[in-house]
């Protein structure tokens, strides 16, 4: 026994304690807990990618959260200065691989601001259809890999095989399923294919019923609610000091999409509702984007209806060598993920001589530390599923 | 409580009976749209004479730096404008399949086929030269 502790004991016995009683008390006294730091990632399932944290432990509490990322660097912003604006196109299609087109669309809307070319209005309804479907896929494959994370695997298999169909329909329209680099500065590539726009209306017809299939497993699931309702809770006030976009900040009851509160494209011409739903943790993100699944099917059947009415260029007429004039310009548009922002700074020449791209993923991840304090270790993967990340975009 | 799950298993339970959605790859092929971006083919025309004459804008708006070209004057039974590329290879370890080099072609002679079985088991074997590429007639 050591000297410190036989002390105690002599005192714990001159107050006439019974010995069991003092020996449970010095234990107490002198047993100290430590913080257990764990490893999560970079070759983890659930963290969707490389993502790396470390996590302080207390027990199965969490008490602190390192975010390691860069696993998958590739340097897009440099590279985007060595090519031309042109060549830039497919560099974007491989930051959120998941919904290649809206990374498109942000960033062929930059450089059309910069250099103020009129974009053809089909063209426009043609970007806009792309990109919703691109949402579309990006939520399904969300749902999917949430659900599997969580526990739920069948609802994996059913939204895969609703993606495909949507992926088929890019194969269709762009030739690419993943990578579909189909945007153009001042238009599209090509014009949509025949019977394309069928394809989307009876895709529009299925979905909605499927999404009913989706809530039917899920939505009043009891095991799913109580891996996601009040879990990894977040405040709006806390969201928007961290710098939180797209469904994260909108499950947080915080209205804003920057689709209605900066209009840009034709989003202004298109009736949709703005998903928002204030439980301020997993699963009111969960309702955010299922509902954002839905709006999308109705923005997607509104540009149907246009394109079948219309016919037009698809192009603007842009130079094949392509110089903007020199000036900076900054372009938010509303990924599947959040707030998308190209940052262009351009000396006149054919290439940009700096492009910011300010990613959705990474400024959402920031909130995962203060989301997921004080929770269990498994609510870690349900807080990942619930910000969607994409390392692509995160590591740029 | 049981309720939602039951329901949850009617829906499992009802996708027995439909049919399968899944495709037994190496079986069965999977036909892919016309606008497909596979496998390169360098055209020819009808004589038989390569449609390529070593213009190099595929080379210069190749994002990737996956195109490497060289011309030479020829013959016109060989090119209807006397200019050939000699050595035209394509670097599948780089290619990213975006489909400029069709866009940028002025004479249709390099086009993206619908061809998706491109892997190999030596890296060596990724870099596509004009044997490989020329369209067979």
């Amino acid at each position: 026994m050591a000297v410190k502790e036989e002390q105690q004991f002599k005192e714990l016995m001159a107050k006439g304690t019974s010995l069991g009683q003092v020996d449970e008390d010095i234990m107490r006294q002198n047993i100290r807990t430590q913080d257990l730091w764990v490893n999560m990632g970079p070759q983890h399932p659930s963290t969707h990618g490389v993502l790396r944290l470390i996590l302080a432990l207390q027990g199965e509490r969490i008490v602190d959260t390192e975010i390691v990322i860069g696993y998958l660097h590739r340097g897009t912003e440099k590279l985007a200065e060595a090519r031309t604006y042109h060549q830039i196109i497919p560099l974007t299609d491989r930051l959120d691989y998941l919904a290649s087109p809206a990374m498109n669309f942000g960033y062929v809307l930059a450089v059309e601001k910069l250099a103020g070319i009129e974009v053809p209005e089909r063209a426009e309804y043609i970007r806009v259809l792309m990109a919703e479907l691109a949402r579309i896929s990006s939520h399904l494959l969300w749902l999917a890999t949430h659900a599997l994370d969580i526990g739920a695997m069948t609802v994996f298999l059913y939204c895969f095989r609703e993606r495909e169909m949507v992926l088929d329909l890019f194969e269709m329209a762009t030739g690419g399923r993943l990578t579909t680099s189909y945007y153009r500065i001042g238009g599209v590539a090509h014009d949509l294919p025949e019977g394309f726009l069928d394809k989307v209306k009876e895709f529009c017809e299925i979905f909605p019923k499927r999404v009913q299939d989706y809530d039917d497993l899920l939505y009043s699931n009891r095991i799913w609610l109580s891996r996601t309702v009040n879990v990894a809770k977040i405040s709006a006030e806390k969201g928007l000091a961290l710098g939180l976009s797209g469904p994260s900040i909108r499950g947080s009851g915080v209205n804003w999409d920057l689709r209605r509160a900066n209009p840009y494209s034709v989003y202004d011409k298109l009736d949709f509702e703005v998903a928002v739903f204030d439980g301020c943790d997993v699963y009111a993100r969960y309702l955010v984007r299922r509902k954002e699944m839905l709006e999308s099917c109705k923005i997607v059947k509104q540009c149907v209806e246009y394109l079948e009415k219309t016919e037009g260029p698809v192009m603007a007429k842009v130079p094949k060598v392509f110089k903007p004039p020199a000036g900076e310009v900054y372009f938010a548009t509303e990924a599947p993920k959040g707030e998308l922002g190209y940052y262009i700074v351009s000396d006149g020449s054919n290439k940009p001589y700096r492009l910011k791209i300010r990613t959705p993923s990474f400024a959402n991840l920031i909130a995962l530390p203060e989301m997921v304090k004080g929770q269990m270790v498994a609510d870690v993967i349900a807080a990942i599923g619930s910000i969607d990340v994409v390392l692509g975009e995160v590591d740029r | 409580m049981v309720g939602p799950l039951l329901k949850g298993l009617k829906i499992t339970f009802s996708h027995l009976f439909k049919p399968a959605f899944t495709v037994k790859y190496p079986y069965e092929k999977i036909e892919v749209a016309p606008r497909w971006r596979g496998k390169h083919v360098l055209r020819v025309d009808e004589e038989g004479r390569e449609k390529c004459c070593y213009c190099g804008l595929c080379e210069a708006v190749c994002p990737a730096n996956a195109i490497r070209i060289y011309g030479e004057e020829a013959p016109l039974e060989k090119s209807d404008v006397g200019k050939i590329a000699v050595i035209y290879e394509i670097d599948y370890r780089r290619c990213i399949f975006c489909g400029y080099c069709e866009e940028a072609c002025p004479r249709g002679a390099i086009e993206l086929t619908t061809f998706y079985e491109l892997a190999e088991p030596e890296r060596e074997k990724l870099l596509q030269t004009k044997e490989t590429l020329l369209e067979k007639r």
